[in-house]
């Protein structure tokens, strides 16, 4: 058996309701190895954020069970700062409360914050930055604790097509030197075939795992010059051809 | 901010909304003045009879010679004091009452009937059980101030903390947080305007309690010295007593507004 860093056996997740029930999981299996790349698309309200809740814990399968290395960092489809905090303290959300890992945390996110240009707005309000400060600012916030799997719910939605290819590049820039585990959900499929080494397809609600891409590029390319790749349409075309099908029919 | 890179635009706006300014304020004393002087004229003229309507100039001389004696001070100290222990209990209690409710699904929709049952009967219908049960010192005063806020209090407290935003808690608990985690790190802190704004109002009732109490049962206060006034024909110790109790009233307003600007500085 391989070691992988995360492992679904077998997940399925049924909400319950006082009118009804919801079959938003059935049957996932899923295995992602230390420094994997996944992204996982689906049609949307197909259960991918809960998913995603189920890996962090947050939310426990009505059947299967998961492995995984822990700490995770769980970055939202909102960047969901606290508007009261400044985005310094924000951003030590995450070892404020865990109290025992600020000391180490500290130097770790004034390095982050000036890493990606945030340093000199680390005492602003949230409401004073940019929506792709934001974003940044909820990435640091999201890997102060150094987990070593990241889950990523549509983390770029909120930006606008430019400030969002730039924000990919960034990240995965951060990601791969880091050598991070994640898992991405995302609705846009070119995001999902230029950043990662899997796509995960999966199938309207109840979701299930429909097909799953290896990627096949020259590794180690930014996610920008693999739009450029001649691979790039191929798979393209071809995720693209698997969903429609779903929402045609 | 430097004045001499305003555009003359935004100077003009600058003016005209001083300008605006002055002439609400001026107005607002001027229909004070005018309200006073045309009261003094009319009872002078015996158009209206000064010894059921009072008078400025006789409630000035109230005033003096309350100040004289002292007893100005001691009577709005008391009421002072009862105001001040009601609204700390009630807004205390109502506070823990709130976060127990918050904490306990099952609690709150246990107490849910209870709770809108006690808020909408008058309160001031519980005067006489507090006198037989506290006796007739300050206690049964500061009771109903007690009464009068803590159920609001609770009501609106909780509301507040229910309205936070489901996917912050989740943020935390992504993090690991524990329940009393969540609660200081996100549910108070977003809560804070709903907080400030109930204890604004609490206040006010508070004052409303004590004055109640103080009618029915008392032997210093603004309340008796209103009670006191009417029942010997002082009309104008009731006068005075009631701008006081005005005056009393903005004051505290002002000093939970003074600590809404200071705790909300991350909304500017
Ligand atoms: N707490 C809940 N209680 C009941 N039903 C829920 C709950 N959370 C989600 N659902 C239902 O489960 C299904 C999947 O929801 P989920 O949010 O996981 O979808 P999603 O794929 O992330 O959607 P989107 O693409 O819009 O983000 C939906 O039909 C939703 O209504
Ligand atoms: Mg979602």
């Amino acid at each position: 058996m391989t070691a992988f860093q995360v492992e679904l056996n077998h997940i399925s997740m049924t909400y319950q309701s006082p009118t009804t029930e919801t079959e938003a999981i059935s049957d996932i299996c899923l295995g992602v190895t230390q420094g994997e790349f996944v992204s996982i698309v689906g049609p949307s309200g197909c259960g991918k954020s809960t998913l995603l809740d189920i890996i962090c814990g947050l939310v426990k399968p009505t059947q299967g069970s998961i492995q995984l290395q822990r700490p995770v960092g769980y970055m939202l489809q909102r960047d969901y700062l606290l508007e009261w905090r400044t985005i310094r303290h924000n951003c030590m959300l995450g070892p404020d409360l865990q109290k025992h890992k600020m000391k180490e945390a500290r130097p770790y996110v004034e390095h982050l914050l000036e890493t990606y240009g945030l340093a000199e707005f680390a005492d602003h309000y949230p409401r004073q930055l940019s929506g792709g400060m934001r974003q940044r600012a909820a990435l640091i916030r999201t890997l102060a604790l150094k987990p070593d799997v990241l889950l990523l719910d549509e983390p770029f939605s909120a930006l606008d097509y430019q400030t969002r290819l730039a924000v990919v590049d960034d990240v995965w820039n951060i990601l791969h030197t880091e050598n991070k585990t994640v898992i991405l959900v995302t609705h846009d499929i070119a995001e999902a075939i230029s950043i990662s080494d899997r796509v995960v397809v999966l199938t309207a609600r109840p979701a299930r795992v429909k097909t799953i891409y290896e990627l096949r590029f020259a590794t180690a390319d930014p996610p920008l010059q693999r739009r450029q790749d001649e691979n790039f349409r191929k798979y393209f075309d071809a995720i693209w051809k698997e969903l429609d099908i779903h929402v045609s029919s | 901010m430097l004045a001499v890179e305003q555009s003359p635009d935004r100077k003009a706006y600058l003016r005209k909304r001083h300008l605006h300014r002055v002439i609400v304020l001026m107005t607002q004393i001027m229909l004070l003045l005018a309200f006073l002087l045309v009261w003094e004229l009319v009872a002078n003229a015996r158009l209206i009879d000064p010894f059921i309507t009072s008078q400025p100039s006789r409630m000035l001389a109230t005033i003096l010679r309350l100040h004289y004696d002292g007893s100005l001070y001691m009577h709005v100290w008391v009421t002072f004091v009862e105001t001040f222990w009601g609204f700390i209990l009630g807004t205390g209690g109502g506070f823990l009452c709130a976060v127990l409710l918050w904490w306990s699904r099952s609690l709150n929709e246990i107490s849910e009937p209870y709770l809108v049952v006690l808020n909408a009967l008058p309160k001031v219908a519980l005067g006489p059980l507090l006198i037989v049960w506290l006796g007739n010192g300050s206690a049964p005063i500061i009771g109903m101030a007690l009464l009068i806020s803590i159920i609001v209090t609770i009501i609106s407290l909780v509301s507040g903390f229910q309205d936070v935003d489901p996917d912050k808690i989740k943020l935390l608990q992504s993090f690991g947080a524990s329940r009393l985690q969540i609660l200081t790190k996100v549910v108070l802190p977003s809560s804070l305007p709903t907080i400030i704004s109930t204890l604004k109002v609490s206040v006010g009732l508070c004052l409303v309690g004590v004055i109640m109490g103080e009618f029915l049962v008392s032997k210093a206060g603004l309340g008796y010295l209103i009670v006191y006034g009417s029942q010997v024909f002082k009309l104008d110790l009731v006068m005075v007593s009631i701008v006081i109790l005005a005056a009393m009233a903005a004051i505290l307003y002002f000093i939970v507004s003074f600590f809404e600007k200071r705790l909300l500085r991350w909304q500017k």
